[in-house]
């Protein structure tokens, strides 16, 4: 499962259906906090989360992972440190909104290569 | 025994002799000048007194020659204050004719004089002011509109004005059988004529634009109820058809009410009109650059409104085309992918409709409007830069808010800086809250309340609204004067003080008149 963290109500759910039209199984969430809440980061093969966030920002989030999960970051702000601190914190790549959704789709398989591929389809096959 | 019966006298009675040393000085005196008895007698009077006047000892000469003098002498008091005396000298000879006493009666007056100095020079500026300002004078013979509004009473209409209003060529009709009589030579001025025939006999209709008629049926209605004068701004034409911005009056005096002759004066303000607008066009110019300036702050914050829903256009067409890339397109999910496509891109337009709403640069436009809405659309304005700011907003928005008169984009302008102030002020707070609210006000004003919970007001707080003040490392510091200037321009004011936990800015507006 791939674990979408994102505020906006429109970018969520197309993201979540890209995700799912990349063939994987996408799940929203609203902020950090309600991913870290559930089961959420047991299940999950890689976060794809928005830097700023309501409570915990995207990065507060990778740090308190901390390279448990690939982790892969957007933005819309421009605040340079941005990047140098993802890269610190073990963020895969940071995403300047709005982005080139294949470039994304070439995120995810890059990180779901190293781990194992939790697809579901792929478990009951 | 004589001292006793003169203390119990209202007004100053004091005897002198010949060379002004005082013999007697009663009670009053004392009140009045505040001498006691004991250091006023054996002075002289005009010493104690500092009296003012440059011949006083001929006036005493003249006073003994002719028995008697009254006149107002300028004294002191013994705490040094001035006062205008009303004084009554009595003299008494010797039997060989040489002066022997004065005795005087006095009463201050200083006050009736100051009464009377302030009308002598009211009435100076009055007449002035009349020449001064060109008045154009004109008698118009109301005589027959006298008549058409006695009928009007006979057959029944109670309600003058409304009747009037209603039924304007009735007003036109009045307007046409009321012929100018006569008019000065500013008059002739004004209208731009030469001489007085090309005026007289002609009907005040032909000066009288539709648009001003509401002004004419006021002073019609004044003078069916007996008020003595209207004072008005309205427009008029001049014989060659150009409209001008005049201050009407209307003297309704008793003696021309008798005559059937109203006395219209009317002034040539178009300058001071042009220069209003003037005055108007600068501020609006000035608004537009602070908005302009203020929304250049905001620039992080638009592009991210603006990315938000284009990042979800962008995701939503690559999902679809990998839905449409599938053996089976799965049309079902690109219908819905497309729904959701265009609700986004509406909503990046209406995003950037609102930032252009800004950023335009038009006449400033008067509308009646709730101060509420217009509240609450500054905060959806804001609503990145409150989540960016982690922000709390508390919304207390009056229930019974009368609508009031404003510019709707300037007046967004004031509570989006305001907002922002706020917000930057917040900027090192753990839990910044922002609160903003709108009162009904007793006195039927309304108000708006923008206050944080920041580190509130600097000692400097006076210059708050003056230009190029900031406390910030950005901006030109000219957010707050120009929100002065623009609420001002409402007829309205903004304050600014602590508050319990941080700055409070409260703006105060007239609310528009009620719509009959």
């Amino acid at each position: 499962m791939i674990a979408i963290i994102e505020d906006d109500e429109s970018l969520r759910p197309a993201l979540i259906d890209l995700i799912r039209a990349l063939g994987y199984d996408g799940e929203g969430f609203a902020t950090a906090e309600a991913f870290l809440a559930g089961d959420g980061a047991t299940r999950a093969a890689c976060i794809l989360t928005d830097y700023q966030l309501p409570g915990l920002s995207g990065l507060d989030l990778a740090a308190r992972l901390s390279n448990r999960l690939p982790i892969i970051l957007m933005t819309a702000r421009t605040e340079p440190g941005i990047a140098a601190l993802a890269a610190q914190l073990g963020v895969l790549d940071v995403l300047r909104k709005p982005f080139e959704p294949d470039h994304l789709a070439g995120l995810i398989a890059a990180a779901l290569v190293p781990g194992v591929a939790l697809q579901d389809d792929a478990d009951a096959d | 025994m004589q001292t006793d019966i003169l203390d119990l006298v209202h007004d100053s009675i004091i005897t002198c002799d010949a060379t002004g040393t005082i013999l007697t000085w009663n009670q009053a005196s004392a009140n009045l000048y505040g001498w006691p008895s004991s250091a006023a007698v054996g002075r002289n009077i005009n010493q104690l007194l500092a009296t003012r006047h440059d011949h006083i000892a001929q006036v005493q000469q003249q006073a003994f020659a002719e028995g008697s003098w009254v006149g107002e002498l300028v004294r002191f008091t013994a705490d040094g204050e001035e006062r205008v005396i009303d004084v009554r000298w009595t003299t008494e000879q010797t039997a060989d004719g040489a002066p022997l006493r004065i005795i005087e009666t006095a009463r201050d007056i200083t006050q009736r004089k100051t009464a009377e100095d302030a009308l002598r020079i009211s009435e100076y500026r009055y007449r002035n002011m009349f020449q001064a300002m060109a008045v154009a004078f004109w008698e118009v013979d109301f005589t027959p509109v006298g008549a058409m509004l006695l009928a009007l009473r006979e057959q029944g209409v109670t309600d003058l004005r409304a009747y009037l209003l209603a039924n304007r060529a009735f007003v036109r009709a009045t307007m046409e059988s009321a012929e100018v009589i006569d008019l000065n030579v500013n008059g002739l001025a004004f209208f731009g004529v030469e001489r007085r025939e090309a005026i007289i006999g002609r009907t005040i209709a032909e000066f009288w634009p539709t648009a001003s008629e509401p002004v004419y049926i006021d002073a019609l209605v004044a003078a069916m109820t007996r008020q003595p004068h209207v004072v008005t701004e309205t427009r008029l034409n001049r014989l060659d058809g150009q409209q001008v911005d005049v201050l009407f009056t209307v003297s309704l005096s008793h003696d021309n009410r008798k005559r059937g002759v109203i006395l219209i004066g009317v002034v040539d303000i178009s300058a001071r009109k042009q220069a209003e607008a003037a005055l108007q066009t600068l501020q609006a110019e000035f608004a537009h650059a602070a908005r302009v300036s203020m929304l250049g702050e905001l620039t992080a914050s638009i592009a991210h409104e603006v990315n938000q829903p284009l990042a979800a256009i962008a995701t939503s067409a690559a999902a679809s085309l990998r839905w449409l890339a599938a053996d089976t397109p799965d049309i079902a999910e690109v219908r819905s992918l497309a729904q959701r496509m265009a609700a986004d891109a509406h909503r990046a337009s209406a995003i950037i409709a609102r930032v252009r709403a800004m950023v335009e640069r038009r006449e400033p436009e008067r509308a009646a409007l709730s101060l509420n809405t217009l509240v609450a659309e500054a905060v959806q304005f804001l609503d990145h830069e409150i989540k960016a700011k982690h922000a709390e907003v508390d919304l207390h928005l009056s229930p019974d808010l009368a609508l009031a008169l404003i510019d709707r984009t300037q007046i967004q302008q004031v509570i989006v800086n305001l907002a922002v102030n706020a917000l930057q002020a917040m900027a090192d707070r753990p839990q910044p809250r922002l609160s903003l609210a709108t009162l009904a006000l007793p006195d039927g004003r309304i108000a708006l309340r923008v206050a944080d919970n920041g580190p509130g007001l600097p000692e400097d707080a006076h210059r708050l609204f003056e230009g190029f003040y900031t406390t910030k490392t950005s901006g030109l510091g000219m957010g707050l004067a120009i929100c002065r200037s623009i609420v001002e321009a409402h007829g309205g004011n903004i304050t600014a003080a602590n508050g319990a936990a941080g700055a409070v800015f409260s703006v105060t507006l007239p609310c528009a008149p009620p719509v009959s």
